[in-house]
Formats: C-alpha cells, structure tokens, sequence
C-alpha cells in the first residue's frame, strides 16, 4: 500500500479513497428480508466475486504472482551504501557516522563539528525500512529492529506519534517536530517563521458590522428606530421602510463582543502541534524549508476526546495565518485562515481531519436578489455541488 | 388520448421557448429566482420613481426619501403552539405559502421539505392542472436510476455468459482447462467492455430524452408498474392519468373537466373548488422552535396562540414555554424563570445558533437527516444542496469548576462518513455558553435579549478528511 516517496515510487492504490465510493445499502435489505439465505449479495461492477470464469481466475493468479515476485525479490546492500550510526542513550539521539544516501537531505541535523544526528523517530525509520544500521551506545552491539524500537520509542514522545511520522515519511512528505516538542538544543532552532506574528485572543475577529449602512440609512436609523423605551423583546427588525433586505439583515446581526476566555485549562492539558510538514519537493533543503505546508497534531483515542473550544483555540493560536489563493465563499469558509490537520490515531489505525478556522462572519451571503435576476436562469447559482472534489477523484 | 397529445403539444411549446440551445434538454422548472426573491417575509419599500424636471415631484420624493411610510410587516401571521409535536404549527394557506416562499421557513407536516400533499393528493385524484411536486421528481430520478441498474446487470451477466461460452468452446478445442489463453481473451473482452459502457451511455441518454418528450408532469410509477413497463420510450403516448389509474377508466375524464374549473384562485386552499372534488388541505406547516422565535421575536412577522384558548402568547411567555418544551420530557415549570436566566438551556444554545447563521444570510434547516444540528443553504433548498452541516457544540470555559463534556471520536468519525457520502462539510460550531452572573439583569435595560444572546460566543471550525495521497500536489 505504502511506498517511500523518496524513492519515487508512488502507489497509485494509495490514492484510492474510500469515501469518494458512493455507497447504496438497499442491497442489504434483501438479505434481512430472506432472512439471511446465505447468498453474497450482488451489486456494482467488483472484480473479486467468483464468477466462475477461468479468465477471472487466471486474472487474479497473475496478481497474485505479481505481488510475491515483488515479494521476494532479494533486497541486498552494497558496502559503497552501508551507513551506520550510534545510538546514544543517554542524548536521545544517533550518532551518524558517515552520511550516505538521499534520505538525508530531508532527515538528520549536523552540529558544528559536522556530525550528523539522527532523532529517535528518524532512526527507528531508517533501521525499519533497512537504511540503516545501528549500534548501542559505544558497546558496538549491533541492534535488532526490536532493540531500536524498544530503546529509542519512548523518546519519539509515544508509539502513535511514531505512527503517524512513520505514515507520512512513507507518503513523501518531510516531517519534522515541532520545536517546541524538540528536547536537544540542536533541533531546536529552525530557519523559518512558523508562530503566528501577533499572539493572544484574537481568534474571534471583529464582530460588529456596520457594511452597507450609508449615511442616509444610518440617519433613518437613529429617527425611526431608535430606542422606543426599554423594552427587553422588542422586535430587532421594527416596522419601517427598508429600500434592500441588506438592511433588515443588518439588523439581526448581534454584536457579539469580544469576550476575554480566561485562560483555565483545569488541568486538561492543552493541545500542542505536534508536528511540522512539508509537501515533498525536489529542492527541499533542511536549513532553510521555508515554512510548513501543514501543521499536525497527534492524538489517540484511547486517552483523548473530541478537543474543547478551548484546546481548538490554542492549536489556532500555535499557527500563523494563511493567505487563500480561493475566492468562492464555499473554499474560502471551507479552508479558513488557518487550519490545523489532527491525526486521530486509533489502535494504529490513522484518520486525519482538517480542522479549518472558518469565519462565517467575515462571509456574510447576498441577500439581495441580484439586480438583473429577471430570467433568473443560472444567474448566481452556485457551482455544482463538489465540482472539484470529482475531479480529483477522476484524475 | 386527444388529451395526451394536447399535453404534448404544450409542452412542446414550452420546451421551444426558453432559449438554451446548448444546454442539456431539461424538463422546465419554475422560475426559483422570481419565487423566492425574498430571503424574509418581510415587504420592502421602494420609492417612486424620480422626475427631476418636476421640482415639486423632487420635494415631495425628497420628503417620501427622508420619512418614507412604514411598509415593512404589513403582513403578520399566526401560528398555534403544539407542545404534542414540539412544534409550531401554520395553518392559514396564505401564511403557509409566503412563510415557504420567502425564506424556506418550516416544513410541511405531510411531506419531505415543502408543504406540497395537497397538489400530490390532486394529481392522485387526476388533476393534471397542478404542476409535478419535488417528491414525484425524486422518485422518477430514483426509478430511473433503477432500471439503469437493472439494464446494467443484465448486460454484465450477459457479457459473462459470452465470456463462459468462449471459454467452454475453447476447452472443447483444447480439450482441456488451459491457462495460456486468457491474455487473447483478455484483449478481446476490454474490446467488449468499451462496447458495452457506450451502449449504457446511450442508454442513459434515451432515458432523458424520453423524459423530456413527456415533459415533467408524469406521475410517478408504483414499483410494480416500473416492471411491466419495458422501456421509457414507451411512456410517451400513454396519457399519464392511466398510469396513475388504470383501472378507474370512466373516472378519467371528469377529473380533467374539473380541473378547468378548478384551476383559479385555489392552488392550495382549495376553497373555491365548485363540484365534487373538494380537498380539504390536511397538511399545516410546521415550524421549528427556534424557527418561530426568530419570526416572532427577530422579524416580529408572527404571533404564536396557544392551542386550548387561542389566545395570543406573549414574548416573554412564549421565550418561557421554549425554554420549557427545549427536552423531553418538559422541564418543571417552577425552572424556568426569566429574571434568573439560565443560559444553558438547550433551547437557547440552538436558537443563538440558529440566528447567527441566519443573520449571515444563510438559509437553516433541521439537519436531523444527517445526524447534525442544522444544514445551511445558500439562497435557499431549491437552488442547491445544501454545503455545510453544522454540529452545535456547547462550551463551558467560562463556568467555574465545570468539566467540558466532550464528545468520542467515534461520534465525530460516523457523522463525517455519512456527510462525506452526501458532499457536505461538516462545521462544527462552539457555542461559548456564559454564565448566568453573566446575563443577569438582562430584562432591565440596555437591548434586552439581544444582549443575552450577544454574551454566546460562535466559534466555527470547518472539519474536511485530510487525505496524506492527496495533497503532496
């Protein structure tokens, strides 16, 4: 399923995506109905039901074959490509001795005498997929995929965060932790900008909207509908004369003022990013990577829930904002200024949802009809629904 | 028959018409620009026109500019409070209408979305005057999509028996099962398989010519008709009423002399309707709570009665009962107390929700179907899907010692699959509840409830699955 994008083999069934599949649960109907009569229910076009054909069987055999050939073909290293490295215990980190191999353009850190280091997540990485070779401490034992798992999984910050680096490195991408989660001084410092300019609560934008409020319309607002007595139910849209239905919308915004959040987290720790990607590109360089495409924060179900307003808002506040190049007001709300990817890991098994910061209140709709919307035929229709989702999927 | 091709030719007529040469040949629908060019009932003013060389003219539309008359809620309406449905219930025709027209308020109690039984019980009965409703539309589209399936099946079987005999024809001249072959064969049922999807391109695109020579007003076939019935062709020379009625032959043609009659005046109160077919309307509106409360209390467009004395309900007690009838079973009532409000009840939380969206210009809907809160559309259901399911999430920062009851993964996973299947992006929308030293005091000055709802904060956090294969670019 998974390929090594640095390799630049790319499996195209990883592209596969399950949710794109309509599904059409009717069929089962059929079967309750029955009451179980034991026949495999029929429907779509799948290749995998016997049909009895020896063209199908002959089919699936070549598959088969395909898949062990590629299986056992002999994987062999070449001294010339032999790297090794020490594991350092008490540092958390590997020692490289001498760096070899494309990996290391996107993985590993020098310090200033020249050495490269390699952190727990990288090396358990390399040794997994046979990059490398590694050796305990300064004893030159060498250790088994086991021993680097079970000697350097602890520092990785836990078996899910492994998880999903290991998924994503596998994927393409360059994944890099977060700074803050970096406990060696060398990988601390970063050469790019990925805090947000301007900290603090700002998430709830500004709230009082006075659009579309000409002078005029603001006179005729203080003169007609001006405070009538303190009437606790009076009506937001009083009875008057409104020239466009902008104005009546006008009035039933609420002014939400900004409140401060007081910042208790009762002990619940807050949400933190857990790590730093970048799309895979040729002319990635580790100094200077420019700053990351997403931002990903790793979770498991066995200890976390769905996250609070308040652990949401502290991802946000971790992440700069980011200029849409979108324009419709679906992609605009649907992406948001800023938007944070929570790998939900359960028992090893990764979602990934993208929570975007959506501001349907710098979004507000056009109510009124449009000016020329006599024939009314597609005029301000919005596109067809998931327009660009098909074609992605048809790619 | 005679009426059958009467049919025709109008539709033929209002096929000719509109001027889309281009565009895929689609049976007609209603103008939805014109119909629900207003987002409120609520009627705008609009200010003569201007003469400029007529200086008295220029005084007087100056003084219509600087006080123009009160025009806005000319029209009010009444609904009835039924705490059995917890609804609100629009029983008045006209009020139904404008209330669907103008802002897609409510639903129809008989029927999916838009109050539309008593044109479907009509053209049960033989009236071919009242235009197809949405769900005969569906169910023509769903029927359609089902002998596709059908024709579809057929077809793959029939290409596996070809396979089957090729094969069994090879064996004989082989005399044995042989593996070497099936690479020639292979080639030769690619070949097939193209064939065999352009002809269910063809297929497809029969069944929406057909469609459109019948025009749209067909009824909707039973199940079992859909059997008989061959092909789609087929369907149009046979005048729809005997689809619908097939056996009830002599009742067919006064049904459609009555339709003449019947036609002004009464598309839906039925009022007027001279001779034998007088259909009372079974079917009121119902509207949601937070529904009515915007109507009642936002656009001050609706009084609410209660059901036993038809009185009218005042705000402040009609805010109480909602508060009250928000859960099942109702709170007590000694609970619920206005001057001690307490801003966790669901019925607020919903409703802050609901006005938010609405205010920004968005068309709210139950999203019960989906398992979310609130589906929003833009304009209105008839323009378009509906893009964003929003999942209301209330939150307790600012309660003091109290823990946020956070929902499972779980939960989140099995509402984003079923959205996902239906293209909608699911909005999750924290609603920041304050506390109740926060709105104390409301009722006494400053802007009242609107001050109680401004102390709800909405945060919106828009979730999409993120997919790793996907966005490398």
């Amino acid at each position: 399923m998974e390929t090594d994008g640095i390799d630049g083999g790319l499996d195209a069934a990883a592209d596969v995506d399950l949710s794109d599949e309509t599904q059409d649960f009717r069929f089962l109907a059929a079967i309750a109905k029955k009451g179980g009569g034991g026949s495999i229910p029929k429907r779509g076009e799948k290749d995998f039901e016997p049909d009895g054909t020896n063209l199908q069987s002959s089919t699936l055999e070549d598959s088969r074959n395909a898949m062990f050939q590629a299986l056992s073909v002999e994987r062999t290293h070449t001294g010339k490509n032999r790297v090794t490295a020490t594991w350092h215990p008490t540092r958390r980190l590997a020692k490289v001795h001498e760096q070899r191999g494309v990996l290391f353009k996107s993985m590993g850190r020098a310090d200033s005498t020249g050495t490269t280091w390699l952190l727990p997540e990288e090396l358990i990485y390399m040794v997994e997929r046979g990059s490398l070779e590694c050796f305990y401490d300064s004893t030159d034992v060498p250790m088994s995929v086991q021993a680097v798992y079970a000697a350097a999984l602890a520092a990785t910050g836990g078996l899910e965060r492994y998880q999903v680096y290991a998924n994503l490195r596998r994927t393409g991408y360059v994944v890099y932790r977060d700074p803050a989660q970096q406990y060696d001084e060398l990988f601390q410092n970063v050469g790019y900008d990925y805090r947000p300019a301007e900290r603090g609560n700002r998430g709830w934008g500004p709230q009082v909207y006075l659009w579309g409020l000409g002078i005029f319309s603001a006179l005729f607002t203080s003169v007609f509908h001006g405070r009538k007595g303190a009437d606790a139910f009076q009506a937001m849209v009083a009875p008057g004369a409104y020239r466009n239905y902008k104005e009546i919308y006008n009035r039933l915004l609420i002014p939400r003022r900004t409140l401060e959040l007081p910042p208790t987290r009762r002990g619940d720790p807050l949400l933190n990013i857990t790590f730093h990607v970048w799309k895979p590109r040729p002319n990635f360089k580790k100094s200077s990577p420019g700053p990351p495409d997403f931002y990903v924060t790793v979770l498991s179900t066995r200890d976390t829930k769905m996250p609070s307003l308040a652990q949401i808002e502290g991802l946000f506040n971790e992440v700069p904002e980011v200029a849409s190049r979108q324009t419709g007001v679906y992609q605009l709300l649907k992406e948001g200024k800023k938007s944070v990817v929570l790998a939900v890991v359960d028992y090893g098994v990764i979602s990934y949802m993208r929570f975007s910061d959506s501001r349907f209140l710098e979004h507000p709709l056009d109510v009124d009809p449009p000016s020329t919307a006599k024939g009314g035929k597609g005029k301000g229709r919005p596109p067809k629904k998931g327009a660009t989702g098909n074609q992605k999927s048809k790619k | 028959m005679a009426d059958s091709t009467s049919q025709d030719a109008a539709v033929d007529v209002a096929v000719a018409v509109p001027s889309h040469p281009a565009t895929a040949p689609k049976p007609k629908r209603p103008n939805y620009a014109v119909i629900h060019a207003a987002p409120v009932p609520l009627a705008l003013y609009h200010s003569p026109p201007l003469i400029p060389h007529n200086p008295l003219s220029f005084l007087h539309h100056l003084y219509l500019y600087l006080f123009p008359p009160t025009c806005s809620h000319e029209t009010t309406y009444t609904g009835v409070f039924s705490p059995v449905t917890m609804s609100v219930e629009i029983r008045d025709p006209q009020a139904v209408l404008d209330l669907w027209q103008k802002g897609f308020w409510g639903k129809g109690s008989l029927s999916r979305s838009e109050p539309t039984w008593l044109n479907r019980e009509l053209r049960r009965l033989g009236d071919t005057e009242v235009g197809a409703t949405s769900e005969e539309i569906t169910r023509q589209r769903r029927d359609q999509r089902k002998e596709m399936k059908k024709e579809r099946a057929r077809k793959e079987k029939e290409e596996l028996q070809k396979v089957k005999a090729a094969e069994a024809k090879g064996k004989h001249s082989n005399g044995g099962p042989s593996n070497g072959k099936p690479v020639v064969t292979d080639a030769k049922v690619v070949v097939d398989l193209e064939e065999e999807i352009n002809g269910l391109k063809d297929f497809v695109s029969e069944l929406a010519q057909s469609n459109d020579q019948t025009g749209l007003p067909t009824p909707p076939l039973s199940a079992s008709e859909v059997e008989i019935q061959d092909l789609a062709p087929s369907k149009a020379d046979v005048p729809p009423v005997q689809h619908s009625n097939p056996t009830e032959t002599p009742a067919v043609s006064p049904p459609t002399a009555k339709s003449v009659d019947f036609k002004p005046g009464s598309k839906i109160g039925g009022t007027s309707a001279p001779k034998k077919i007088v259909l009372e309307n079974q079917e009121h509106l119902q509207l949601t709570y937070p529904e009515a409360f915007f109507l009642a209390y936002a656009l001050g467009v609706l009084t609410i009665h209660s059901e036993p004395d038809k009185t009218p309900i005042s705000l402040p007690n009609l805010l109480r009962l909602f508060l009250r009838y928000s859960t099942f079973p109702p709170l007590p009532e000694p609970s619920i107390s206005l001057s001690n409000l307490n801003p966790d009840n669901r019925f607020l939380i919903n409703y802050v929700v609901y006005h938010h969206f609405r205010s920004l210009g968005w068309v709210v809907k139950s999203g019960v179907k989906f398992s979310v809160d609130y589906l929003l559309y833009k304009r209105g259901p008839v323009f378009s899907h509906a893009e964003f399911a929003v999942l209301v999430i209330p939150s307790y920062s600012r309660w003091e010692g109290r823990a946020e009851a956070c929902r499972e993964w779980d939960w989140l996973h099995s509402i984003t699959r079923v959205n996902s299947q239906v293209k909608k992006t699911v909005v999750l929308a924290y609603v920041d509840v304050p506390t109740a030293e926060d709105v104390k005091g409301w009722e006494k000055g400053g802007d009242g409830l609107k001050d109680v709802f401004a102390k709800y904060k909405i945060r919106e956090v828009a979730l999409r699955r993120w997919i790793p294969g996907r966005n490398r670019d």
